[in-house]
């Protein structure tokens, strides 16, 4: 890996966008500088930083902001790593890992056909947490006419794993999931975390749900309609965003513009849901006052519904009330005339 | 499986002040132009004001267009014939002809204070005393305030509040503050002059507030004028076909997407921004297509320093040269990727804005 501290020429841009400094001051979190950059220098100081380092959402608002293009979320990741600061929650995913091949015990199973073209990649929160949603998207790829499926045995990308520094872990469930990504057509996700680590650990063309929706079904064949004027906000998850790509907003504006009876209004105050990094589990007080901002958000630009195409975003923002908070292929399948 | 394509007269590849201004001229000229864009421009970490030359066209002609969109905006900047001094937050006085009638900074003022905000961490008025002290005649004294409310979340009441420390408690008739981390902080700085009675100094702040602000008024003219910008897309490579640039692979996140274009600006910036790279003692076109050259530059005794700062991609009438040696007819260089245009070699953001408005009749011309 790159030494990001050689390479830091000290423009904090990286510090002015972040959004748990700006949240809570220099002196609860010192930012993505000190972290991923100047604590290599300083490790005496160490000691004092595992409440910070856990504190990180890994919305990499600071490694697009940084001109130098320093992999900064990675960087903290591997300080976590260093410094043992391993959560209850961490050990829980472990344990879960090991036992089912998820980080979250299972709950449901998805009802979708065991074979077909088009792999359907639940994922971890997104089986467990959000089941309905991810039934939902999948139902709606099936109504297209699309061969969609969800294989037996599947397991979880390996992302949180690797995050918590469980590499061996990790690599077994990457090695469980490669046959099955190999003998699909395409693959396609709702959840951004998944895309990402199944594209670069199997090194498979993962699309997030929006991408193939819009590449592949397009939006006219989805032929979307609300029944009644409804009036909502999009959600820009940081790893829809950042890391799968921005092109992927901007499918999601196109494909709720595409849609008669709904207005699309825009946010006073865009970022991080504050769900992401393992930050909800190690601190739900910090992530709660995060969903909070963006929900408030959502409420002031007069919206009803809060759209975030994640499921770690729908888990969190929905913790904070006030405003319904959907899954945005849910949402788009509840609008499709094909299913009706 | 592949992301649509990007269509577009012209690309620009690189969106900070070069960029912004020659997409601008353009559109102007009804060119659909796109600009794609990723990390922050060293414009968003200058100072953000900036010296022009009065006696040049171009400069003026730049001015007088930005000047007024900027106003649109509710941004007062104006261009002074002789350029005056502003004050940074390091208590140095910097001369600018681009600037705000509110910012400026005169050795006249006798009685000054330095205002420090609490949490602001943009300006130390013991520091920023202390060198005025030292350079000037006036001795300001330095105070500190802790505001209750945020100018971010609650800007009336901080506006409130300031305005009445600053008439109530400070003895003093002028005043410098800290850069307000705000889109449009002129009508706030206006109202506390308004409400105090005081003249108000904003301190410039490199790497923070005011070039963060040109920066946001750069996209926001642009905008206006029907340019797409496309943040966090990157230029991977382009595709050359004889002495033209056929077309270009941009990155957004994981996938690679093709643009299709007449003519191509390359506005990427110098070192400090990527559109340069170091390689051992050398300066490289990251993309390793074009060449580079240096403009000759005395003064910098250090070997790397001068190299990064006067090396930029080789141009013949303002098109790229390639490694080979023949230029591409349809890709323009625009800023402080050209040889010579590195801040502090060129004068910076006022020599890019310019270099980039008459890059933009280059671009007309093969249009
Ligand atoms: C710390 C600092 C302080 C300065 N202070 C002053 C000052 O006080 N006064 C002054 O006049 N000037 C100052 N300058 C200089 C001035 O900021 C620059 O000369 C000017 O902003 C350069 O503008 P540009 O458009 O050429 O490049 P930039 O503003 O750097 O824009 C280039 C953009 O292109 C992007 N890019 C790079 N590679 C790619 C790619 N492959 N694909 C897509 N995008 C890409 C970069 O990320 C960047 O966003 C300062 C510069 C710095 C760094």
């Amino acid at each position: 890996m790159l030494h990001p501290e050689n390479r830091c020429i000290k423009c904090g841009a990286c510090q002015s966008v972040c959004p748990v400094l700006r949240l809570e001051g220099r002196e609860t979190f010192p930012g993505p500088r000190r972290l991923a950059v100047e604590v290599s220098r300083f490790s005496r100081e160490n000691s004092t930083l595992s409440s910070p380092l856990e504190m990180c959402t890994s919305c990499a608002q600071c490694e697009s902001a940084c001109p130098s293009r320093l992999p900064l979320t990675d960087a903290v990741m591997l300080m976590r790593v260093r410094h043992g600061a391993r959560s209850e929650g961490g050990d829980r995913m472990l344990r879960n890992s090991r036992q089912f091949g998820r980080t979250i015990a299972p709950v449901s199973s998805m009802r979708a056909p065991s074979e077909g073209s088009t792999l359907f990649f639940p994922g971890c929160v997104g089986e467990a947490r959000t089941a309905s949603s991810v039934q939902a998207a999948i139902d709606l790829l099936l109504s297209t006419g699309d061969r969609t499926y969800v294989p037996d045995g599947w397991s979880c990308c390996g992302s949180p794993l690797e995050k918590i520094g469980e590499r061996r872990e990790a690599e077994r469930l990457r090695s469980i999931n490669a046959p099955l990504l190999e003998a699909a057509e395409a693959v396609v996700t709702a959840c951004p975390g998944c895309a990402v680590q199944l594209r670069r650990s199997n090194g498979v063309e993962a699309l997030h749900v929006l991408e193939y929706l819009y590449e592949s079904i397009t939006p006219a064949r989805l032929r979307l309609r609300s029944s009644r004027l409804l009036t909502v906000a999009l959600h820009s998850p940081c790893h829809l965003l950042r890391t799968v790509g921005p092109h992927t907003i901007d499918y999601a504006r196109e494909l709720l513009a595409s849609v008669p009876g709904l207005r699309v209004v825009d946010m006073d105050d865009e970022g991080c849901c504050g769900g992401g990094g393992g930050v909800a589990s190690a601190r739900p007080d910090l992530a709660l006052r995060m969903a909070r901002r963006r929900v408030d958000s959502a409420a002031r630009a007069g919206a009803e519904v809060l759209l975030a195409p994640c499921p770690f975003c729908v888990v969190n923002l929905g913790r904070a009330g006030g405003v319904e908070v959907r899954e945005l292929t849910s949402f788009l399948a509840s609008l499709s005339e094909s299913r009706s | 499986m592949s992301l649509p394509d990007v269509d577009a007269d012209v690309l620009v590849a690189g969106g900070g002040a070069a960029g912004l201004t020659a997409a601008t001229r353009l559109a102007l000229d009804g060119r659909s132009v796109t600009v794609i864009s990723s990390a922050t421009p060293a414009t968003a970490l200058s100072t953000g004001r900036m010296l022009l030359d009065p006696e040049q066209l171009e400069a003026v002609e730049w001015a007088s267009f930005f000047l007024a969109q900027f106003r649109r905006q509710g941004a007062y900047y104006v261009m002074s014939k002789r350029p005056v001094n502003a004050l940074t937050n390091f208590g140095t006085a910097m001369k600018q002809s681009l600037t705000s009638p509110l910012f400026d900074w005169t050795t006249r003022d006798r009685d000054v204070a330095v205002v420090g905000l609490v949490g602001n961490g943009d300006l130390d008025p013991d520091l920023v005393s202390r060198e005025i002290g030292r350079s000037h005649r006036v001795r300001p004294r330095p105070y500190w305030f802790s505001p209750s409310f945020s100018p971010e979340l609650d800007r009336d009441r901080f506006a409130e509040e300031l305005g009445s420390v600053l008439m109530n408690d400070v003895a003093e008739s002028t005043i410098v503050l800290p850069p307000l981390p705000q889109r449009s902080p002129y009508d706030l700085l206006a109202e506390l002059r308004k409400r105090s009675g005081k003249r108000i100094v904003e301190a410039a702040t490199p790497l923070s507030w005011p070039g963060r602000r040109f920066q946001a008024l750069m996209e926001g003219t642009a905008a206006r004028l029907g340019v797409t910008v496309l943040k966090d897309r990157r230029l991977m490579s382009l595709d050359i076909d004889g002495r033209e640039a056929a077309g270009a692979l941009l990155s957004s996140g994981g996938r690679t997407q093709k643009a299709r274009f007449n003519a191509l600006v390359l506005a990427t910036g110098g070192v400090p921004s990527g559109g340069l790279d170091v390689e051992g003692r050398n300066v490289i076109d990251p993309l390793r297509l074009f060449k580079t050259s240096s403009a000759p530059s005395p003064g910098v005794a250090s070997h790397r320093l001068r190299s990064a700062l006067s090396t930029g991609i080789a141009t013949r009438k303002g098109k790229a040269v390639t490694l080979q040696g023949g230029s591409l007819r349809n890709v323009v260089v625009a800023g402080s990727l050209a040889k010579g245009m590195s801040y502090p070699l060129g004068r910076g953001l006022g020599d890019v804005v310019v270099h980039a408005w008459k890059a933009a009749l280059a671009v007309e011309e093969v249009l």
